[in-house]
């Protein structure tokens, strides 16, 4: 069995902070001697990584995502817990570890702003003590398969944030870490720019097995990067999951788009609920733990002239929204299960067996 | 030798890039020859033909050619060390195989080699015709760039120690303010040790504040075997404690931050 590129056992984070006095003297005084109250940033989280796997961490705002994550490339030291990143200690062995691992956290830029990416590249390539040799084979092709020749003698304050954000990749890349750890990598960029960034994503992952880890609000970078999703919340860990499980697991509702030949109301169907209706045009959601699809789709084919037809999945981002905010469905008014609300109110033991299936959702509503 | 490549990078590229502000340059230029006139008319007036501990009208003009090319050839690098605290970008620094403080210090070499040639090639035509030509023999200038190194290497740690006080106090511009006033007056930026009064003088030699700008200064306007070794030893000297102090500081920082996140 391989080593994982990440084990973490345990994982726990708790910060002092000073309670803010108020008054003069209490200032005073708290200057000297502060009152402190903890906060737990991280709680026992466990989690194993595997050479070459693609996961998403994500959570909302103040989850506990960027300490777990300064965590696991050595920056904060933990207050308990394991951690091994590449079979190394991170806040023991910084440096070696700085030397395998590449990050790009999409609001901080590591490319000189007034000069063109080359030169940033160069630097870099001293920074991790590259042999020149190396270095112009690798830059060479990452310049290739990132298509970034065009403007590579450019200075970066002239690159749209795509292209800017392309070459933080290669920056990232020209050391051949093992692991890479993406912050928000499509923070800002327009759609195009962002499904050009995953696909070079998957690509680099498919050709060179790297680890990636990526932590993103994108619900469009996870299900089409990611494997894996890992969620997290007031610092524990609510759910660790395939992506394509997530949606089976989470979503009991689906959507019909219909266009109809003749104006007609759709039949009453238990678990179907009316979402709009515009001329010929009409759109229903069914929850299916109320009825199966098939069923509901026999029903508004033997009423309605139907001249076209299209069944989807309510989009991953509303699942990841009602797990952040404890909603009881992804649409609530039908109700499917309280798993989502668990996963914010129970404690994480229990959310998270109750999301991977131990503990059988309750039906509301109905 | 590889370890020390990667600083040598780190200052060329910032030199590079430096060098890519050339309006702002200009409009620094244009400052600096406006300083150096009026002070020369000043010199002029006040020694005429005279001197003071051997130091003539040309020397000072010379000496202030020296000392405001340093001054302002030094870029604000403490406000982005100071920001970087703040606003917590210091921690992506730490994992990068590369000294923060080493970083920041060859950036900082960098752009100063870049700004003080500049002001040197404006600043020495005017002093030629203002004062005449260099005082200093060819034999003091390799000693005048050693305490040049030396001088804005100290200037670096003394501004670095200040900087990262930020990681506990809110507000650090006003120990800026008074570490750039003892500069200006203690420090010799206009008016050479030789001018104060004997205990003054004793006082301020026993300070930091002269290694920055009077040292080299001096040693480019007049060259002395006795005088360039007690300089550039006092500056050694001043230089270890302070390289030692940012380092501390910036442990202990560091050691914060990774506790407790800053």
């Amino acid at each position: 069995m391989t080593s994982p590129a990440l084990e973490v056992t345990g994982l726990r984070k708790v910060f002092r902070v000073a309670e803010p006095a108020s008054g003069f003297a209490a200032r005073l005084k708290a200057l000297f001697s502060p009152t402190w109250r903890e906060v737990v940033a991280v709680k026992d989280i466990d989690l194993r990584v595997e050479e070459g796997e693609l996961i998403a961490f994500i959570g909302p705002n103040g989850a506990g995502k960027s300490t777990t994550i300064k965590m696991l490339t050595g920056i904060l030291h933990p207050t308990a817990g394991q951690v091994r990143v590449l079979g190394v200690v991170p806040w023991e062995q910084r440096s070696e570890l700085a030397r395998r691992i590449g990050t790009v956290f999409g609001q901080r830029s590591q490319l000189w702003y007034h000069l063109p990416p080359r030169d940033t590249f160069e630097l870099l390539s001293h920074v991790y003590e590259i042999s020149r040799a190396d270095y112009r084979q690798r830059v060479g092709d990452l310049v290739e398969r990132f298509e970034i020749g065009e403007f590579y003698d450019i200075p970066v304050r002239k690159l749209s944030l795509g292209q800017r954000m392309r070459c933080e990749l290669v920056a990232s890349l020209l050391h051949r870490p093992r692991v890479l750890f993406l912050d928000e990598p499509t923070i800002g960029l327009d759609v195009l720019a962002r499904a050009r960034v995953r696909d070079l994503l998957l690509e680099l992952n498919r050709q060179e097995g790297i680890t990636t880890f990526l932590t993103s609000h994108e619900a469009d970078d996870i299900e089409e990067i990611c494997r894996r999703v890992v969620i997290v919340n007031r610092g524990e860990m609510v759910l660790d999951i395939p992506v394509k499980e997530l949606k089976h697991r989470f979503l009991q509702v689906k959507v019909i788009d219909l266009r109809l030949r003749e104006l007609a109301d759709p039949p009453a169907v238990e678990g179907v609920r009316i979402l709009k209706k515009k001329g010929h045009g009409l759109k229903l959601e069914v929850d299916t733990t109320a009825v199966p699809i098939e069923r509901a789709l026999s029903e508004l084919f033997k009423t309605l002239s139907i001249a076209d037809i299209v069944v989807s999945d309510p989009p991953l981002e509303e699942i990841i929204g009602a797990i952040y905010t404890g909603e009881q469905s992804v649409n609530p008014p039908i109700g499917t299960c309280a798993v989502r609300a668990e996963l914010v109110e129970a404690p994480a033991g229990d959310a998270l067996r109750q999301a991977q299936g131990e503990l059988e959702p309750e039906r509301h509503g109905d | 030798m590889r370890s020390l490549a990667k600083y040598f990078a780190i200052a060329r590229i910032s030199a590079r890039s430096s060098s890519t502000y050339l309006a702002d340059l200009a409009g620094r230029t244009g400052f600096f020859i406006l300083i150096l006139f009026i002070l020369s008319r000043v010199w002029d007036k006040l020694l005429g033909a005279g001197t003071v501990e051997g130091l003539k009208q040309r020397d000072l003009v010379w000496y202030l050619v020296f000392t405001e090319s340093l001054l302002l050839a030094v870029p604000p690098f403490e406000q982005n060390i100071e920001e970087e605290v703040r606003s917590g970008s210091v921690a992506y620094l730490m994992i990068r195989p590369v000294h923060y403080l080493g970083h920041h210090l060859a950036a900082f070499l960098g752009e100063v080699s870049v700004r003080l040639s500049l002001n040197l090639l404006v600043g020495a035509p005017f002093a030629l015709l203002l004062g005449g030509p260099p005082p200093a023999p060819p034999a003091g200038i390799p000693w005048a760039l050693v305490a040049t190194l030396l001088g804005l290497t100290l200037h670096f740690h003394l501004l670095a120690c200040l900087a990262l006080i930020a990681f506990w106090l809110e507000e650090t511009r006003p120990f800026f303010w008074i570490y750039q006033k003892l500069l200006f007056t203690a420090g010799g930026l206009m008016i050479p040790m030789e001018f104060f009064p004997g205990w003054l003088r004793t006082v301020l030699d026993h300070l930091p504040f002269s290694s920055v700008l009077y040292a080299p200064a001096r040693l480019g306007v007049r060259y002395d075997p006795a005088l360039a070794f007690g300089l550039i030893a006092r500056q050694a000297l001043w230089l270890g404690v302070f390289v030692a102090l940012s380092h501390a500081i910036y442990r202990r920082a560091a050691t914060q931050l990774q506790v407790n996140g800053g």
